[in-house]
């Protein structure tokens, strides 16, 4: 498996040739307003370059139909944000639930899948609960098994382990790694926190893609 | 499950959404309720009479004589000699007329002095006949034969007397106590005023004013019950009388010739053609009542838009999320127009409910302070057309913030600003 991308924005982001390989773990690092999130948004086909294509899986999601493009993010990639990364208004196990329903998956194989990954979480007793009802370190294990019920290809994460403490980050990035690696799902992890690159094989500075290293 | 968002997003904001449900609920109420009294309104009227050719009473506005003589509003101007009712009724072209006579009242029920031929020609609605529920018509001069409203209001059963006060109003200082009336007859209800009416012979309206002059008792005059029957009680003057014709071709014939009679200043009007007049002018008011109901509700529904566009800001978070997860713009366009959907046909359902019952508890009084007689039920095929109005409204509404979702989806991606 290969990522293919380029984009020649306007400023931003300007990448001639970057692949990753099925499996890998990468560590996206740099400042606050360097480009990171606009980044993973590329990467997940929410936004779109102004030139150049973004392949994944061997397809060049740029070229795809809106509506395929977004199926093809429910299928593909697992997704998880900072912090608030549920629908305050659904139970711990719709927010993981939901996933697989924008994924077309079988509901039944997906909620017993939803089990495990929670199970394995150690969030087999909170299922019902409400997101407000949860810990930041709870919610944030709730986001993995979100991310990671469709069996994604590609697991995206934003800073996740932003908002937690020391002992709650240990336990978060080792679960996420170890949960990715069981299902060979290629993790791509963007922080500011140099500190956790420790955990990931392939590291960049965001700002080698700056275009002209304009932040430099 | 987009249905299941849109719940549970809305119950999420359950504050918001329950006052903008509240609202809704009560234009929805107002608009659909103004247009049934209409409706209901004009139904009650035009059936309140029916098979009349033609109505006399003293010169006056055909809507004042319509008002008094068929729907006990108001007071005659000036009362028709008998003289003149006996030359009007001898005339070749007329079948039959009922003689009305108002001008007292019991406990708030107007009193009218009558005779048979009300209960044979008198007709209403879909030219039905009075039935009785119980009992028969009148025969001796101090029997009396009650509306159904008066009968159920007042509990009175056959047998009762009742004392008839002077003029009109609920409580009135002169009472014709010393010659009380025998319940003889009740009749169906007929959803017209004749339900809040108590029925006399003419002869009784006589034999209660012996002795009476001007509107009070002449002292020493006072006649008893028994006396009054040795006397000849025939009428000096009625107030109104109807008129049924052999052929009507013969209307306006003697509608002219009535207008024009000499001796007398009065006024034949076809109840029909009344009816329709009086109905214009208050259409002009039924006109504006829907047009502020309808504001209103327009009112309610940008509110309601203005709700959900203020509450897009709180829920981008939420919207990224979907985004993330792998829904379509266009899925959050469609879940926010559902929500907007949702509230308003909760609105409407509600509305209607709300005006269901209100109709149902105004009901009585609706009837007994303005004679207008309201079915409870709201639904007819416009009111499901008004319904439909709404929802569809709101739907065109909601597009604004719909499109805001729809927009900040494209062009935010995952990110939340700030």
């Amino acid at each position: 498996m290969r990522f293919d991308w380029k984009k020649r924005g306007p400023g931003l982001l300007e990448i001639d040739d970057f692949r990753i390989g099925r499996g890998e773990t990468l560590f996206l690092y740099g400042p606050s307003g360097s480009g990171k999130t606009t980044l993973l948004n590329l990467l997940a086909g929410v936004l779109l370059p102004s030139q150049g294509s973004v392949e994944i899986l061997g397809r060049d999601i740029t070229r795809m139909r809106p509506f395929r493009r977004d199926l093809f993010r429910a299928r593909h990639i697992g997704v998880i944000f900072q912090q608030l990364n549920l629908i305050p208004y659904l139970d711990v196990l719709e927010n993981v639930l939901i996933a697989s329903h924008f994924a077309k998956l079988d509901p039944e194989s997906a909620s017993g899948h939803a089990d495990e990954l929670l199970k394995t979480l150690g969030m087999q007793e909170h299922l019902h609960k409400q997101p407000t009802a949860l810990s930041i370190g709870q919610q944030q294990r709730v986001a993995v098994a979100r991310a990671l019920v469709t069996r994604p290809e590609i697991l995206i994460a934003d800073e996740p382990t932003s908002a937690l403490d020391s002992d709650n980050r240990e336990v978060f990035m080792e679960h996420m790694l170890q949960m990715a690696a069981e299902n060979d799902t290629t993790v791509i992890f963007v922080s500011h926190d140099r500190g956790l690159q420790q955990y990931f094989g392939r590291h960049h500075d965001v700002r080698e893609f700056t275009a002209r290293g304009e932040v430099t | 499950m987009i249905l299941k968002l849109a719940r549970k997003s809305l119950w999420n904001r359950r504050g918001t959404a329950i006052l903008t449900l509240v609202s809704l609920a009560i234009s929805v109420a107002l608009i659909l309720g103004i247009n049934h009294l209409r409706h209901q309104a004009k139904q009650s009227f035009t059936s309140t009479i029916s098979g009349t050719d033609l109505i006399v009473g003293a010169r006056s506005g055909p809507a004042n004589l319509l008002l008094y003589s068929v729907f006990r509003i108001g007071n005659a101007t000036n009362n028709i000699s008998w003289e003149t009712y006996d030359v009007i009724r001898q005339r070749e072209e007329v079948d039959w007329t009922i003689p009305i006579s108002l001008g007292d009242s019991h406990r708030g029920f107007r009193v009218l002095g009558t005779d048979h031929n009300y209960f044979e020609h008198y007709r209403y609605g879909d030219r039905r006949q009075l039935v009785f529920t119980r009992g028969g018509p009148f025969e001796g001069v101090y029997e009396t034969v009650l509306g159904a409203q008066v009968a159920r209001e007042l509990r009175y059963a056959i047998g009762d007397e009742i004392v008839i006060a002077h003029g009109l109003g609920d409580v009135s200082f002169s009472q014709h106590d010393d010659k009380p009336f025998t319940v003889v007859g009740i009749l169906e209800p007929t959803g017209t005023p004749v339900d809040r009416t108590v029925h006399v012979r003419l002869e009784g309206i006589e034999a209660i004013h012996l002795g009476w002059q001007h509107g009070a008792r002449l002292p020493g005059h006072s006649v008893s019950a028994e006396e009054a029957l040795q006397q000849e009680l025939k009428p000096e003057a009625i107030t109104a009388f109807l008129v049924g014709l052999k052929s009507r071709m013969a209307t306006f014939r003697l509608q002219r010739a009535i207008n024009e009679y000499r001796k007398e200043a009065l006024t034949a009007i076809l109840p029909g053609v009344a009816l329709a007049e009086l109905w214009d002018i208050l259409g002009i008011v039924e006109n504006m009542l829907i047009v502020v109901a309808f504001l209103v509700l327009l009112a309610t529904l940008v509110g309601m838009t203005t709700t959900l566009l203020s509450s897009m800001k709180e829920r981008q978070r939420e919207l990224a999320i979907l985004r993330a997860v792998g829904a379509h713009a266009g899925y959050l366009f469609a879940l926010i127009e559902i929500e907007a959907l949702l509230l308003a046909f909760l609105g409407v359902v509600l509305g209607i409910l709300l005006l269901t019952v209100s109709l149902f508890m105004l009901q009585p009084w609706l009837a007994s302070a303005y004679g207008l007689f309201i079915s409870a039920n709201p639904l007819n095929g416009e009111a499901l057309w008004i319904s439909a109005g709404v929802l569809l409204l709101a739907a065109l509404l909601s597009l604004i913030p719909s499109v805001v979702a729809y927009r900040r989806a494209l062009a935010d991606g995952l990110s939340v600003r700030t």
